[in-house]
């Protein structure tokens, strides 16, 4: 018998989830962090197809800005293909995340790429509006247009000249990539010092910020962030487009999310400090841990820089969701299950169940919520999984991703592999006070901790719904 | 109390005092005592410099071979002698059981969360603590255990006499 496996997109729901695999297949690049990649590279030939192929997915607007667009899409496409997938065009090979790996010579360094795109910028217009952010002329064919003044974006964010002082990173609801901005000179950041003042007394009082009813996180692939660069943009229609655009969890119930900024996510590296935006899950108006942060500001003794709507780059702002593992339960059809669904085959139903019921029960207790996905909030509280006496604040996000086999034959799904992503953010504290700064990621020891008691849990509750569980090893279930 | 007493009762509450500090702060962690290594540590760095000043202030004293034969002399202030150098030492104590009692009770285990000391605010209370000793012992230390014929005596008092006018 022949399997044709198919995975399945219909159960990913709330928001576009940046996982190891998707990481490295985003529609982004840049080089200006060159040195922050933590991705494994690919190859730039297939990266350019995936861009272009970003670029066309999300041009989901209408009227004549689309036609518009989409026209400039192909010939963006040809031109790529013209060059035979070389990265003519400076597209990267692989995204670059905003995380925990930012030096000094990284930011000076994207100081310095900022500067000379703008000047590549300016080189290729022939006459350039005097407002600051206008749109030039080309002096040059499209393609070389393209490539002196859109090297590292996305071809439909080409047009402008972004000069300082640029505009300071509008607090909104987390997306996993905003395009455009970077991290810039305070100095050069209109009101650039006032903002990261008040960033920073954000994060002193810990304040939850944007509470919205919702999970907050647009999610369907290749559809247009909630993104405030884009009401940037110098298309009309982009702005109107990217307003009302954050989807809603498909069955929010009462729950709701806010956001935070807080100190020193990630932490300290040498002299650089940060302060990072985050977002906080609510369910029964408990919180969990600030989780899905990115980075906004750095300080150092030698200068400060904050997140800005520079123009040019498009840089993936990544969270900091850890550990992150995989949990597969395998079920082929002719296993017996002990279902909780009455047609006798294991659904999708009953692994969110069995999963929400793992991080719910004891030891985890966790405040849960069914949607697509599983969401689990411990706020808090003194510590049932960590030895010793710890106070905890956590997180918990479990996606699960079936992929049906079928027999190529009949077309009948013969089995189903169910891969749990679970992505963790915890706080510890060893003392009970409130004050955010003191919340801290747990050491790796006690990361491990929780994430054994997760995967055991998983292991338990997921075990039952099998009339015959085997084990292979620590990340995977076999009905029998 | 005399002034050789005074010498000995700080030497002695120093070396007391530097021993259940340390003692305790080492064993804290590992014994469930609300404080990490790090933290621990950093309260040690606080504490212990004071008493060991004064411990290594009077050791100096002991060997050091000038001055053998002066005496601090005190004349009639000395009945407060005793009370400067207990009463700084008693309370300090008293305030560092209170403070240490305070910080592991609300951060025990079934606290009520964000009601806790923090050990910003544990560092605080001792620096507070030491404060009182800085103001009072380590002055009287400086007298009572200097090497310089300045400090050796205690200028005599002069009776205040109404002026003239």
């Amino acid at each position: 018998m022949r399997f044709a496996s198919k995975k399945s997109n219909s159960h990913r729901g709330g928001r576009k989830r940046v996982s190891r695999g998707d990481r490295a297949q985003a529609c982004l690049g840049t080089d200006l962090y060159q040195n922050l990649k933590i991705l494994p590279s690919g190859s730039g030939g297939a990266n350019n197809s995936r861009k272009v192929s970003c670029m066309r997915s999300q041009l989901n607007l209408s009227g004549s800005p689309r036609l518009l667009l989409v026209l400039l899409a192909l010939t963006s496409d040809r031109y790529l293909q013209a060059q035979g997938g070389t990265s003519q065009l400076h597209m990267e090979a692989a995204p670059v995340e905003l995380t925990r790996s930012i030096s000094l010579d990284d930011l000076r360094n994207g100081d310095a790429a900022l500067e000379s795109l703008r000047s590549q910028r300016r080189a290729a217009c022939l006459k350039q509006d005097t407002k600051p952010n206008a749109y030039c002329l080309w002096a040059a064919p499209l393609p070389t247009a393209l490539e002196r003044t859109a090297p590292h974006a996305a071809f439909d964010r080409v047009s402008g000249v972004w000069d300082p002082p640029f505009r300071s990173y509008g607090i909104a609801r987390i997306q996993n990539f905003t395009a455009l901005a970077t991290f810039a000179p305070v100095a050069q950041v209109t009101e650039g010092a006032e903002t990261l003042k008040r960033w920073t007394e954000y994060a002193d009082s810990g304040q939850l910020i944007e509470c919205a009813n919702a999970d907050s996180i647009p999610d369907e692939p290749h559809r247009w962030p909630d993104n405030l660069a884009l009401r940037n943009s110098s298309f009309p229609a982009l702005r109107a487009v990217s307003m009302g655009i954050a989807e809603q969890d498909p069955r929010p119930q009462k729950a709701s999310s806010c956001l935070v900024i807080v100190h020193s996510l990630p932490p300290p590296s040498g002299d650089l400090a940060f302060l990072s935006l985050c977002q906080v899950i609510l369910i029964n108006g408990l919180a969990g841990a600030p989780a899905d942060c990115i980075p906004i500001s750095a300080s150092s003794s030698t200068g400060q820089w904050a997140l800005a709507y520079t123009g040019g780059f498009e840089v993936l702002l990544a969270d900091n969701g850890k550990p992150d593992f995989l949990f597969n339960l395998f079920y082929s059809r002719g296993s017996r299950v002990a279902g909780l669904h009455t047609n006798g085959h294991l659904q999708m139903e009953d692994v969110l169940g069995a999963a929400e019921l793992a991080i719910r029960s004891t030891p985890l207790k966790l405040q849960t919520r069914i949607s697509t996905y599983v969401l689990g909030i411990g706020p808090r509280r003194h510590s049932d999984v960590l030895p010793g006496n710890w106070n905890e604040e956590v997180t918990v996000r479990i996606d699960v991703d079936p992929t049906y086999s079928t027999d190529s034959t009949t077309n009948v799904v013969v089995a189903t592999d169910f891969d749990l992503e679970v992505s963790t953010t915890i706080l510890v504290n060893q003392q009970k006070d409130s004050d955010p700064k003191h919340w801290h990621q747990p050491d790796p020891t006690q990361t491990q901790v929780w994430t054994d008691a997760i995967k055991r849990r998983l292991r338990e509750e997921l075990s039952h719904l099998c009339a015959s569980p085997r084990q292979p090893d620590d990340f995977k279930l076999v009905c029998n | 109390m005399t002034v050789d007493g005074a010498r000995s009762w700080i030497i002695i509450t120093s070396l007391v005092v530097t021993g259940l500090t340390f003692g305790f702060l080492v064993a804290a962690p590992p014994l469930g005592y609300p404080l990490g290594w790090d933290q621990s540590q950093r309260i040690i760095e606080i504490l212990l410099p004071v008493f060991l000043g004064y411990v290594g202030t009077a050791t100096h004293f002991v060997f050091h071979t000038r001055n053998q034969d002066q005496e601090l002399q005190l004349g009639s202030r000395a009945p407060l002698l005793g009370l400067i150098i207990r009463g700084p030492i008693v309370v300090f104590v008293s305030a560092c059981v209170v403070i240490l009692f305070a910080f592991g009770y609300s951060n025990r285990a079934n606290a009520i969360q964000g009601e806790g000391m923090s050990v910003d605010q544990l560092a605080w209370a001792f620096t507070a603590a030491l404060g009182i000793l800085s103001v009072s012992t380590g002055v009287a230390v400086s007298y009572l255990f200097s090497l310089s014929d300045h400090a050796a005596t205690v200028p005599p008092v002069v009776p205040s006499v109404p002026r003239q006018g």
